[in-house]
């Protein structure tokens, strides 16, 4: 077994709408990273999953619950005292248009990491490694001077992940890294990701809703709905074997690219999403859920062990 | 043959920038039967949207289509007048936009939106376009319909909105539907409802011409398919054709990436270098830099569309059994 990196516990985010009401974005999420792998977590949009990932790195504090790095309380730490950890855990983001300055230079954009942190000290030796994170990300170096709007996505998006890497990180969360690229640049940097985590020996925590790319960068995949998981296990287990019903429907809602296969039936989600202002009592997918009972409705379903998977159902505890 | 619904023939459509002419469509010729499904596939930039646009007149400046026809039910649409124009879009050929948060009037209730369509192309009384705007809202899918009547879009899921949007673009019952990648915003388990419902449009007889980059939902939807590169059609096949026996570098080079995703292997399949700048395309053949079986020829002739079997035509000098149309 290897080690656990990052621990969360009863993880929860509230976020205020006026002095009543609040979206309850995460609700008690509890789960380990460990040290190596490739943690997905997947689920469609407002289920919490970028909220999390921003808590995972301290990058968003709590409402309450901790996050532990290498045995290690993170949250709640002076801004003093969290800096050593900032430099682990870094963030990748989704959209490589918004997240680099247009004023800035490739050359700052990358040393940027390296002089906040002071881990470079004279001009030569940021340089120096300002060409050697280019390199390793797959950027031309004679590109130092450049803005960002001289590059295409999938090259701005290899200047967001080597300012990731910059300071060596243990942890990164990469956040829908290629849902704004096109096919052909996606798996550019998908294999640059791999090839970094290999080398470099990094974990991943990947934040996606793209089913088939969870698919191949994951080991273990973590199913999120309106802020709780609903299932968490290894990837091969979890796609050949969904437990969960909501996993089931969000699994048989990837469209495959073979039209031999269009007439199968499809299954359609009935109703419409719940909201996080008002979620409803007990199981927070029954009012979605074909096989909800009065039990789902009077008491939430704790997120139990069934083999090498963690799921949050009545039916399947059963 | 009988008119299709929709034909158009060798489009081209420019924009005319500072730094020079952009060409955007070149030399596009597509058909869409009744009640079929036609899919423009291919990635950013390629021009999909533009010919969507340029149908709908709807290309603006510095954008012109430059030549080629484009008829609808056999009426030429490229010389009509805007005027001419707004009584045909919405009623003969509607449109469905990828964003539905920004296509739909913020202010204005989502019911107020579909009934506005009726009572600008015909002179109908209040209370029957409000009983055709219920019924196309409820055609669609919209739960609860009289309650959803009186909502704001900022009301509504991102489902529900697109809904609205289709149900817009429907009340009119047109011939020719135009979705430009109508579940691109949408989560998963709502884009497989939006698929069912055009799914069902098109049973009924509308046609449909869809726009998207994702070969999913081309597959599930599309009877024909074009393959579009750098503004030009690079194949054209049915949709079996197209996934079984891909022809042309580019598209083969699509169906590897995707379909490496669901495969074994750990490094994924990918298409090496970027997408040509429209406004300095190559000499010949615009995917000739990142083509793997390049020529000589390729970087210096520009291939011509040719057919290569029943009704799968291919542009690329490399392609078997080739005869020029």
């Amino acid at each position: 077994m290897s080690e656990t990196l990052l621990e969360v516990h009863g993880l929860t985010k509230d976020f205020p709408l006026d002095r009543r009401r609040c979206v309850h974005a995460v609700g008690g999420v509890t789960l380990a990273v460990d040290e190596g792998e490739t943690l997905a977590i997947v689920g469609e949009s407002g289920c919490g999953k970028s909220t999390l990932g921003r808590m995972l790195i301290g990058a968003l504090p709590p409402t309450s619950g901790e996050v532990r790095f290498r045995g290690h309380t993170i949250t709640g730490l002076k801004e003093r005292d969290f800096a050593p950890y900032r430099r682990q855990l870094q963030l990748v983001f989704q959209d490589p248009y918004a997240s680099l300055d247009p004023r800035m230079k490739v050359r700052d954009l990358i040393a940027e990491p390296l002089v906040t942190h002071k881990v470079c000290v004279t001009k030569d030796e940021v340089t120096q490694r300002v060409l050697g994170l280019m390199e390793a990300v797959g950027l031309p170096t004679d590109y130092l001077n450049r803005y960002p709007h001289q590059f295409s996505g999938g090259q701005r998006q290899r200047i967001g992940i080597a300012r990731a890497i910059a300071l060596d990180p243990a942890l990164i969360v990469c956040d829908e890294p290629v849902s704004a690229l096109d096919v052909s640049v996606q798996n550019q940097i998908l294999n640059l990701l791999s090839e970094l985590q290999e080398r470099r020996g990094l974990t991943y925590v990947f934040i996606s809703h793209d089913l088939s790319v969870v698919r191949h960068v994951s080991t273990r995949i973590c199913v999120m709905f309106l802020g709780k998981v609903m299932e968490i296990g290894p990837t091969e287990e979890v796609f050949c074997e969904a437990r969960h019903p909501y996993t089931q429907f969000l699994l048989d809602s990837v469209l495959p690219p073979d039209p031999h296969l269009r007439d199968r039936p499809m299954r359609l989600l009935s109703g419409e999403p719940p909201s996080p202002v008002d979620p409803p009592s007990g199981c927070c997918f029954r009012t979605r859920c074909p096989y909800a009972t009065e039990r789902c409705a009077s008491r939430e379903p704790e997120l139990r062990r069934e083999g090498s998977v963690r799921v949050a159902c009545h039916r399947v505890a059963e | 043959m009988t008119h299709s619904t929709l034909e158009v023939s060798h489009l081209y459509t420019s924009f005319f920038t500072e730094h020079g002419e952009v060409r955007a469509v070149q030399d596009v010729s597509l058909a869409v039967g009744r009640g079929q499904v036609v899919g423009i596939v291919g990635e950013s930039g390629c021009g999909k949207s533009m010919v969507a646009r340029s149908v709908m007149g709807l290309v603006r400046k510095p954008g012109k289509i430059v030549s080629g026809r484009i008829l609808l039910k056999g009426r030429e649409l490229t010389s009509l007048s805007e005027q001419e124009l707004c009584t045909i879009r919405g009623r003969d050929i509607s449109m469905v936009f990828q964003e539905p948060m920004t296509s739909l009037n913020p202010t204005m209730r989502v019911g107020r939106q579909v009934q506005e369509v009726v009572t600008i192309h015909e002179d109908v009384p209040k209370q029957e376009a409000r009983r055709r705007a219920l019924e196309a809202l409820g055609a669609v899918g919209i739960p609860e319909v009289e309650a959803r009547y009186d909502a704001y879009p900022h009301e509504l899921s991102g489902g529900l909105r697109q809904r609205v949007m289709i149900a817009m673009a429907m009340v009119m019952r047109p011939r020719l539907l135009i979705a430009d990648e109508p579940t691109t915003a949408l989560d998963a388990t709502v884009e497989t409802q939006i698929i069912a419902l055009i799914k069902q449009l098109a049973e009924t007889g509308t046609s449909v011409l869809i726009i998207s980059h994702n070969l999913g939902v081309i597959a599930q939807l599309a009877d024909y398919v074009y393959v579009m590169y750098a503004g030009r059609v690079v194949e054209r096949a049915s949709v079996l054709d197209l996934f079984d026996h891909p022809l042309h570098p580019y598209t083969r080079g699509l169906l590897g990436a995707v379909s490496s995703l669901r495969g074994q292997s750990k490094t994924l399949q990918t298409i090496p270098g970027v997408v040509p700048n429209l406004a300095h395309l190559p000499a010949g053949c615009s995917f000739a830099p990142r083509c793997d079986r390049c020529v000589a020829r390729c970087a210096s002739e520009q291939p011509e569309l040719v057919t290569v079997g029943s009704g799968h035509e291919v542009r690329c000098h490399l392609a078997k059994g080739a005869d020029a149309v």
